[in-house]
């Protein structure tokens, strides 16, 4: 027995040693491993026969109940000071003073965690309260789909079609298939854009037949494919080119419905309408599972319907961006002389693809060199985020009209919220490392319920990626997932342990109330 | 915070977290198969037409070829359905029980077909020449290749379709769809839902329609300002006798004065006024109700989810490019020609000049 007590305190040492070397070491890890030696000394060791047999090294390792879970974080009353001969090791001369000012640092990284994610958290509560009560508001009361005008005059309209995707032979049997398809639309309003690799000669040949069938309707846009070539980058070089009124992105291998342009342009006839976002799922000839799905996506948006199912159809009006553009800043500018419409709700639909924040951080920065009517990606970038978040003070601005608030509202919200829902992310894994387990649950399990999906809407699972997305990072955060795994599996053992814990004081406390527990410096008690 | 908080707290924001993103789901699957409202049921009407058109050319060909050599054939199909296939000389009153007012067959005629007064017919009816609906009869569907006639007051319940014309007596109905390849003259206090034909005539025709004089000088005087600012920036009003060549946007309420010309498009989250003799050239669209003067011309679609007025003698589209009137509530004045279709989603009618000027 007098044997181990050198190697317990050898090892206890040694863990101290290790918690100084690494500042994010847990100290909860450390408490719990003390905890699992204690355990381990009744069975490793008898039972000690009397109280003069506890050494003064033995009077730090109390195990009162209130004392079990060290796990918890301590009272906010207690300080580093009183709480420091209490500890293990603080009982050993040389190691006095390294755990005070460990403990103190580490409760004030903790303090300053908890802070900051106190206020990440009430912002994402604020933002899970508003955006549900709004997709809730919407998806309960949500009006009937437009029905499509049968006779109007119909603008022209480019479709581009991305063809770098890995399969060639769908990609060239698109091409191919397109000149005969019935469209519910005029043809020869129906404008081609073929984005492809010139060095894909397969697609390439399907192209030049296009615009053979096709003559002045199709405008072909090789663009060699790489890291650059991405369909933000395609989609400012067909608004560039295109000759149409609307722009339509179709990123799918299959072909189209022939129902779906002529009840897709519709909404874009309403002057007031610049853009229109639609997610058709595509019909098939047959099956059931789809008719349903179809029923899905006009009930639930896009809930069912997947990236890889779905048809994305971005109906942009040009002019009508340009003519919002310029009313934005005007509106900045000379907010006195903003006159209605101000185009606030039509921008929110914009808003979920981030025009809008791009948009307003154009205008934040319009520079003299810069074309007023330049229509830049709708993929976010960071410093655009930053502009957003900068102009959340227009918000409390009383000289800025309502439909500018309302746009930096939108722009902010958009913006800014990815980036908190970062910082709270971090500030739980912080806090998870710094001791505080169960904060750092809670806010996952908050983090989880305010995740973003690429739209903007709260999803129901982790959306680290897509917030990352949208906060404007690249394809780095991608790791992040992984990450995510392993903090939820140290989460569960966390967790486990601690109901452990939790079940276990009932059958053991007794037996160890029997021992000597008082703390060092006391007199009295069972023993005495 | 115990233990026990803690974790009820986890347990219960993991549960809002991973349940309340499905609610949503769970409604839609909750809803069973969707009773879509009547505007979606629309184009399957259309969709009923023409398989009913496809179903008589295939299966009813030979029928209605023996019907005119050897007279009217009754029978019913696979499925137990009566028919009656009727020849060109044969009438339908002859085919009849005396004193029935219920007809369950179907109805095909090798010539013309004429419906009794006040006879109610479950299945549709199909004519190579004409059909005749007589007062106070309800039918189902009728296809024809020659022109339709609906009688006072009686009504179509799902559609009806004409290779030629089809003209609605006063206060007829025709519920649901209805096309036609020509024309469709609506009389007075008729009413309608969905019409389709390149030439929609309302109620009484004027002998000459006034011909527009378009001013090709664009000039438009601003509005009186408040405080060096247009207006309060949600209403704006056009004063009579102004060319605007521009869209007009609105926030709130649109006023355009009297023979004024707008070459663009209009558009008013509240209501939109539209004196007499106006000239717009382009579309006017509203979430509140829009009233329309008399003697107006509007070349593009005329949308409204509230309610749409439309004066004496007004014209919507042209015959070269055809255009669409859509509103939850069309109250159409006599006079008034309409190219391209016609819309009410809930309540379309042609009212009288009492109602009118009321």
């Amino acid at each position: 027995m007098m044997s181990t007590q050198p190697i317990r305190h050898f090892r206890l040492v040694c863990m101290m040693l290790f918690a100084l070397c690494l500042p994010h070491a847990s100290q909860a890890t450390t408490d719990l491993t003390v905890d699992e030696e204690l355990r381990a000394a009744p069975t490793a060791m008898s039972a000690p026969a009397s109280a003069a047999e506890s050494t003064p090294a033995d009077a730090g390792l109390n195990l009162t109940p209130s004392r079990h879970l060290r796990s918890m974080p301590p009272a906010p009353s207690a300080s580093p000071v009183q709480t420091a001969p209490d500890h293990p090791v603080a009982a050993t001369p040389a190691a006095g003073q390294i755990p005070a000012f460990f403990f103190s640092k580490t409760r004030l990284l903790r303090s300053a965690l908890t802070v900051c994610w106190l206020l990440t958290a009430a912002l994402l509560c604020l933002h899970l309260l508003r955006e549900w009560a709004r997709v809730m508001r919407v998806r309960v009361r949500r009006p009937d789909r437009s029905i499509a005008l049968e006779h109007a005059q119909w603008p022209t309209v480019a479709i581009l079609l991305p063809l770098n995707g890995s399969n060639s032979t769908a990609s060239a049997l698109l091409v191919e298939a397109l000149p005969t398809h019935n469209f519910d639309y005029p043809a020869e309003r129906i404008h081609f854009i073929p984005l492809f690799d010139p060095a894909n000669r397969r697609v390439t040949q399907a192209v030049a037949r296009l615009a053979q069938a096709c003559p002045d309707r199709v405008q072909a846009l090789p663009m060699m494919s790489g890291r650059n070539t991405t369909l933000a980058a395609a989609l400012h070089a067909a608004n560039a080119c295109s000759i149409g009124t609307a722009l339509v992105v179709y990123e799918q291998e299959g072909l189209p419905p022939q129902d779906w342009l002529r009840q897709s342009v519709t909404p874009l006839l309403d002057p007031a309408i610049g853009a229109v976002l639609t997610r058709v799922v595509p019909r098939q000839p047959e099956g059931f599972v789809q008719a349903r799905l179809n029923l899905l996506a006009d009930h639930a948006d896009t809930l069912i319907a997947t990236q890889a199912d779905a048809l994305s159809l971005l109906l942009c009006g040009k002019a009508r961006i340009r003519a919002l553009r310029r009313q934005a800043v005007k509106s900045l500018q000379t907010p006195d002389l903003a006159q209605a419409p101000d185009g606030a709700s039509i921008v929110q639909a914009l808003t979920h693809m981030g025009w809008q924040s791009h948009l307003l951080g154009e205008v934040l920065v319009c520079g003299e060199h810069a074309l007023p009517d330049l229509i830049l990606s709708p993929r976010m970038r960071f410093s655009v985020a930053w502009r957003s978040i900068r102009m959340a003070s227009i918000l409390l601005n009383p000289r800025v009209t309502s439909g500018c608030r309302k746009q930096v509202r939108a722009a902010f919200f958009s913006a800014a919220l990815p980036l908190l829902w970062l910082l709270s992310l971090m500030s739980c894994a912080a806090l998870y490392f710094a001791g505080s387990p169960l904060l750092a649950a809670a806010g996952i399990a908050l983090c989880a319920a305010t995740s973003f999906d690429p739209h903007g809407q709260p999803g129901p699972a982790f959306g680290i990626a897509a917030a990352a997305r949208m906060a404007g990072l690249r394809s780095e955060i991608q790791l992040l997932p992984l990450t995510c795994f392993s903090f939820i599996d140290r989460l569960l053992a966390g967790l486990l342990t601690l109901l452990h814990a939790h079940l276990e004081p009932p059958a053991l406390l007794p037996s160890r109330a029997a021992q000597p527990v008082m703390p060092a410096g006391t007199a009295g008690g069972p023993q005495s | 915070m115990s233990h026990s908080e803690a974790l009820a707290l986890l347990a219960g924001l993991g549960t809002l977290a991973l349940l309340f993103p499905l609610l949503p789901l769970v409604r839609t699957l909750a809803r069973g198969a969707p009773t879509p409202p009547l505007a979606e049921d629309t184009p399957d009407l259309a969709t009923q037409a023409a398989t009913f058109q496809r179903m008589v050319s295939e299966q009813f060909g030979h029928l209605l070829h023996l019907a005119r050599e050897s007279g009217p054939i009754r029978g019913a199909n696979e499925n137990g359905s009566p028919f009656i296939v009727l020849g060109i000389a044969n009438h339908l009153a002859e085919q009849l029980p005396p004193g029935s007012r219920h007809l369950r067959s179907l109805v095909l005629a090798a010539g013309h077909l004429d419906i009794p007064g006040e006879l109610i017919c479950d299945r549709e009816l199909f004519a190579e020449g004409r059909i005749n609906i007589a007062h106070d009869a309800l039918v189902r569907g009728a296809l024809s290749r020659r022109d339709i006639a609906v009688g006072r007051y009686a009504r179509v319940t799902r559609w009806v379709r004409s290779d030629r014309r089809i003209d609605v007596a006063e206060a007829g109905q025709i519920r649901g769809w209805a096309s036609a390849v020509q024309e469709i003259t609506l009389a007075r206090r008729c009413r309608f839902e969905h019409l389709r034909a390149p030439r929609i005539l309302f109620g009484r025709q004027p002998e000459t329609h006034p011909q527009h004089q378009a001013d090709s000088v664009g000039r438009f005087d601003p509005p009186a300002r408040n405080h060096q600012q247009p207006g309060n920036g949600r209403n704006l009003k056009i004063p009579p006798g102004h060319a605007v060549k521009s869209d007009l946007l609105v926030s709130g309420r649109l006023v355009i004065g009297d023979n004024c010309h707008i070459i663009g498009d209009l558009r008013a989250d509240k209501s939109i006024v539209i004196g007499s003799n106006v000239i717009i050239e382009g579309s006017v669209f509203a979430d509140g109700p829009i009233s329309i003067g008399s003697g107006c011309a509007i070349a593009g679609p005329v949308r409204s989810s509230d309610e749409v007025h439309l004066g004496f003698h007004c014209e919507i589209g042209t015959q070269a490019a055809p255009s669409t009137l859509m509103a939850g509530t069309l109250l159409i004045s006599e006079g008034c020609v309409a190219y391209g279709s016609v819309r009410a989603l809930r309540h379309g009618e042609v009212i009288t000049d009492e109602r009118a000027a009321q």
